[in-house]
């Protein structure tokens, strides 16, 4: 086999896996963690400093009531899209969120609503800097087709 | 060395020094405020070689300005980075912008400490790029 042949099929076979990591991913992440948005880009910075903008953060979804504790945080749907906030309170039919950097709270919001909660390491969000960002700019650039 | 490597190298050269000449060209200043304990503290240290925006507490906010002057006869497009720890609290006025010869503005750099920001000092930077808008 010559060694042009030879780097060809190297080639191929790093791009194949590539290809696999980037189609596969996804799914396998929202196989592992039971939702079908398993991750979240953070374009605000009302979860400053616990969350930034254009940070990645991973969702775990099918949660009970009992799943959600004051001091989560959650990601809900609402008529702008979707909310990433931290429970402050909770009753039976509803939970309260507020962003940490905001002076407000936010409306109740029914457990319906909530899509899933960030997933920790230890006292803080999981999140990957910066990678948010490329689903920002891939949406903005949508946007503007 | 042959003379299509020389073309080459010459073409990179050229790219390079294209995209250098803003950098070394844009004003850079370095931003910094001390978050500290209680309520409406506001402790302002102006110095003119930084954003200084002193000492703030939570829930305050500051601005300080930078003054932009056109003096050639070529417009001017203004891009404005921020960078650093302080960059997610500092709001600029405005972004993407172009100025004509003889304009001037007052370009304004809000921060806004939040109620969940921790005690301590933030610093960061900002380069304003000025590329001349020749087309």
């Amino acid at each position: 086999m010559t060694k042009t042949l030879k780097n060809i099929i190297g080639w191929l076979i790093y791009l194949c896996i590539l290809v696999g990591l980037v189609l596969g991913i996804p799914p396998g992440l929202s196989y592992l963690l039971k939702t079908p948005h398993p991750i979240a880009s953070i374009t605000s910075s009302s979860m400053w400093p616990a969350l930034k903008k254009g940070d990645l953060v991973f969702i775990k979804g099918e949660l009970s009531k009992e799943d959600i504790a004051i001091g989560d945080i959650i990601v809900y749907e609402n008529k702008l899209g979707f909310t990433i906030h931290r429970v402050i309170s909770k009753n039976d039919e509803t939970v309260i969120t507020k962003g940490d950097a905001n002076n407000t709270n936010d409306a109740p919001v029914v457990y319906e609503e909530i899509v899933g909660k960030a997933v920790f390491v230890g006292d803080s969000p999981l999140r990957i800097p910066y990678f948010g960002n490329i689903s920002i700019l891939f949406g903005k650039a949508r946007d503007k087709i | 060395m042959k003379t299509s490597n020389k073309v080459i190298l010459i073409i990179i050269a050229i790219i390079v020094v294209v995209a250098l000449i803003p950098v070394i060209n844009a004003e850079k200043y370095k931003m910094v405020v001390n978050v500290v304990e209680g309520e409406n503290v506001m402790g302002v240290n102006p110095l003119a070689d930084k954003l200084d925006f002193g000492d703030l507490s939570r829930n305050n906010g500051m601005t300080r300005y930078v003054n932009l002057q056109i003096g050639g006869k070529i417009p001017v497009y203004f891009v404005v980075w921020k960078y650093g720890g302080l960059a997610e609290l500092v709001r600029v006025e405005k972004n993407y912008f172009t100025l004509q010869p003889g304009d001037e503005l007052k370009l304004g750099f809000a921060v806004n400490i939040p109620p969940s920001a921790p005690i301590k000092k933030y610093s960061g930077g900002v380069w304003i790029f000025r590329l001349p808008k020749v087309f």
